[in-house]
C-alpha cells in the first residue's frame, strides 16, 4: 500500500504495515514539517527578481524580506500547502517598489507586505493571500504619509486588476460595491467620505452641537460637511445715539439790526447745532461659508479600512 | 492500557506496549488533527440556524462562515479542544444579524465573528475572546452610523460609544486604569484634539478649552460674542451760524448792519460703539464633516 498524505500541510499517513523498518522516513519527514510550520522563520533576500518560494521556504511560520529594492517582486506561494503566515517586509529602497504576496490561482487575491511591518496572512485555501487581523471595516485610518502607500495600491485580483486593495482615500470619490460589499452596506452609499482638508468631527448623536441652523453643517447626519478656514462673513449692530457739538457760533441772521442813536449791545440767541446721525457703518469682515480654523496641524491623508 | 490524550488538541498518547500492529490509527490521527490545527479552512455556509461544531469542523486552524444570513445564528465550541482560531465571516444579509462564538462551558462569555474581516479569537475552555484587536484605550473612529451588532452582541462588547456615559471598572478594569476614570469621553459632536503636552495651543483662558486636561470640552458652533474698535476721527456738519463773537458793534448814527463772521464748529467724537455679536461658550466651528461614531477599545 501507499502512505496519503493530509490535504494542507502535506503530512505522510503510511497505511498498515507500511514503512517497517524505515518508519523514520515519514515521522521524521513529518516532524520536519512540523518544526518549520510552528518555528520555522525564513529570510529571502529581494532585489528586482521574482521569487517562487520553495518548499523549504514556504513551509514555514514566519517569511521575512530584506536587502534593497531594485524594483518590485512578486511572491509566489503555492495552492497546495495551506496555512497561514507571519510576514515582514524589511526591505530598503524606493518606496515605489513593492512586494507582491500572490499564488498561481487564477482569480485570486493578492496582497503586499506592507514596509517595515510584521503582518499576519492567510491563504484561504481557494488561492487567495487575505491580511488578518488588520483593523475593522469602515475604520478610519489617519496616515502620515503624504500620499497612499504603493503596497496598498499593490494589491488586487489575479486577472482582474487593482482592486479590492485594503484602504482607500477618503476623497469624496465613487467606489464599486461589487468589489467593496461591506463597505458599501456599512457607509450606506458608494461615495467616500470626503477628508480633505477638514477634521473630523463625531456624530452629534443624542446632543445638538453641530446643526445646520447655526453652523451650516447637520451634525446627525453622516459626511455632512462645512465649514471655512476664514471667518464667516457677519455685520454688527451699531449704537449711534446722536451727539452734539461744542461752539462758539450764533444764528447768521443776515438782517439789518435797529441800534439806539448812541452806541448799542447786540443780542443774539446762541446758533443751535443740530444733532445728527455720523454716517459710520461697520463694514462686514471676512468671507468664507462659516466659521474660523482652530488649532490645528495638516496629519496627512484619512483612510478607511475596507476589506 | 488505554492510551491517554493530551490536553489541549487532543492527541493520542498511547500506552506502552499498545497498538501493536496498529501504530497507524493513533499517529495518523494525530497528524490529520495537526494537518487540521495548522493548515485546515473549513467553511460553513449559515441562514438561521445554530450550529454545533463537528470534529472536523473546530479542529480546523480557519473557519469561514459565509451564505445569506436570515436571522442570528450561534457557532458551538467544545470545551475539550482548546486552542486558537482564524475566523472569517463573509456573510451577507442584514448587519443585524450576528454569527456569535460560544462554548458549551455555562456562563462563558461569548463574541461576535466582524464582518467581512479576517480575525484571530481564542476558545480558553471556556470563553471565546478576541486575539490581536485593538489596543485597550485605543479611539476607533467609525464610519458607521450606530454601534455594529458584532461589537454588542458579545458578552463583554470589546468597544464602547464614547458619550460621557459611565460604565463598570469591574467589567473594564484595564479602560478604567487608562482614563483614570469610570466615565468615558463625550466625543458627541466635537473634533478630538492632542494634549497640548508642552505647548499651550489650547487655554482655558482663550477658547474656554484646558489643553492639558483629558477630556476637557468646549467650543461651540455659533461665532464667541467679540467686539471691534472703531477709527471715529470726529467731523464736521454743515450749518447756519455766525460767529457768537459777543461784542459791542459802534453803529453809524442811523443805522448800521451787522455782518459776523462764520462760526466755527467744533470737531467732535461720536460716542459710537459697536455692538457685541454671536454667542456660544468659545470659538468657531472649523472646517468639519461628520464621520460616524467614535467608540474606544474597551476590553
Amino acid at each position: 500500500m501507499v502512505s496519503t498524505f493530509t490535504p494542507n500541510l502535506g503530512f505522510e499517513e503510511p497505511a498498515r504495515g507500511d514503512a517497517v523498518g524505515v518508519w523514520d522516513t515519514p515521522w521524521n519527514s513529518n516532524s520536519t514539517i512540523l518544526d518549520l510550520v510552528t518555528g520555522g522563520i525564513m529570510t529571502i533576500q529581494l532585489n528586482n527578481s521574482n521569487v517562487v518560494l520553495s518548499v523549504n521556504q514556504y513551509r514555514n511560520k514566519t517569511i521575512i524580506f530584506n536587502s534593497t529594492l531594485t524594483g518590485s517582486v512578486s511572491i509566489t506561494f503555492p495552492s497546495t500547502f495551506i496555512k497561514s503566515y507571519e510576514i515582514q517586509n524589511l526591505c530598503t529602497g524606493s518606496s515605489a517598489f513593492t512586494v507582491t504576496l500572490t499564488t498561481t490561482t487564477p482569480n485570486s487575491l493578492f496582497i503586499a507586505a506592507p514596509p517595515g511591518e510584521m503582518i499576519n496572512i492567510t491563504n484561504d485555501g481557494l488561492g487567495n493571500l487575505q491580511y488578518r487581523n488588520f483593523g475593522h471595516i469602515g475604520e478610519y485610518w489617519d496616515y502620515g504619509g503624504s500620499s497612499v502607500p504603493n503596497w496598498i495600491t499593490a494589491c488586487g485580483t489575479n486577472n482582474v486588476g487593482f482592486t479590492p486593495q485594503p484602504y482607500l482615500n477618503c476623497d469624496g470619490t465613487t467606489f464599486s460595491s461589487a468589489s467593496y460589499p461591506q463597505l458599501a452596506n456599512l457607509l450606506g452609499t458608494t461615495t467616500l467620505p470626503d477628508s480633505r482638508g477638514r477634521i473630523r468631527a463625531t456624530l452629534t448623536q443624542t446632543t445638538s452641537r453641530i446643526t445646520t441652523a447655526i453652523s451650516g453643517i447637520n451634525g446627525a447626519t453622516r459626511f455632512a460637511a462645512g465649514g471655512n478656514e476664514l471667518m464667516q462673513q457677519h455685520n454688527h449692530g451699531v449704537t449711534d445715539p446722536s451727539h452734539t457739538h461744542t461752539h462758539n457760533a450764533q444764528v447768521q441772521n443776515g438782517g439789518i439790526v435797529l441800534v439806539n442813536l448812541a452806541e448799542g449791545m447786540i443780542v443774539n440767541a446762541a446758533a443751535t447745532i443740530n444733532a445728527a446721525v455720523t454716517g459710520i457703518s461697520i463694514n462686514n469682515n471676512g468671507a468664507g461659508a462659516s466659521q474660523n480654523m482652530p488649532p490645528a496641524y495638516v496629519g496627512g491623508l484619512t483612510l478607511i479600512r475596507t476589506g | 492500557m488505554v492510551s491517554v490524550f493530551t490536553p489541549n488538541i487532543q492527541l493520542e498518547n498511547p500506552a506502552f506496549g499498545d497498538q501493536v500492529g496498529t501504530w497507524d490509527v493513533p499517529v495518523d490521527s494525530n497528524w490529520t488533527i495537526l494537518d487540521r490545527v495548522l493548515g485546515g479552512i473549513n467553511t460553513i455556509p449559515l441562514n438561521n440556524t445554530n450550529v454545533i461544531l463537528a470534529s472536523s469542523q473546530y479542529q480546523c486552524k480557519t473557519i469561514i462562515f459565509n451564505s445569506t444570513l436570515t436571522g442570528s445564528v450561534t457557532i458551538t465550541f467544545p470545551t475539550s479542544f482548546v486552542k486558537g482560531y482564524e475566523i472569517l465571516n463573509q456573510c451577507t444579509g442584514s448587519s443585524a444579524f450576528t454569527v456569535t462564538l460560544t462554548t458549551t462551558a455555562a456562563g462563558g462569555q461569548v463574541i461576535c465573528a466582524p464582518v467581512g474581516e479576517f480575525h484571530d479569537v481564542n476558545n480558553t475552555g471556556t470563553n471565546m475572546v478576541f486575539k490581536s484587536l485593538h489596543r485597550v484605550g485605543r479611539y476607533w473612529d467609525y464610519a458607521g452610523s450606530s454601534i455594529p451588532a458584532w461589537v454588542s452582541g458579545c458578552t463583554v462588547p470589546p468597544y464602547l460609544n464614547c458619550d460621557g456615559s459611565t460604565f463598570s471598572a469591574t467589567t473594564y478594569p484595564a479602560l478604567a486604569v487608562i482614563l483614570d476614570s469610570t466615565t468615558l469621553p463625550d466625543t458627541r459632536g466635537r473634533s478630538r484634539f492632542t494634549l497640548t503636552q508642552t505647548t499651550s495651543r489650547i487655554t482655558t483662558a482663550i477658547s474656554g478649552i484646558n489643553g492639558a486636561t483629558r477630556f476637557a470640552a468646549g467650543g461651540n458652533e455659533s461665532m464667541q460674542q467679540h467686539n471691534h474698535t472703531i477709527t471715529d476721527p470726529g467731523h464736521t456738519h454743515v450749518h447756519n451760524a455766525a460767529a457768537n463773537q459777543s461784542a459791542v458793534v459802534r453803529s453809524a448814527l442811523a443805522v448800521s448792519a451787522a455782518s459776523p463772521g462764520a462760526g466755527t464748529i467744533n470737531t467732535a467724537v461720536t460716542g459710537i460703539s459697536a455692538n457685541n455679536t454671536g454667542g456660544g461658550g468659545s470659538q468657531n466651528m472649523p472646517p468639519t464633516y461628520i464621520g460616524g461614531l467614535t467608540m474606544i477599545r474597551a476590553a
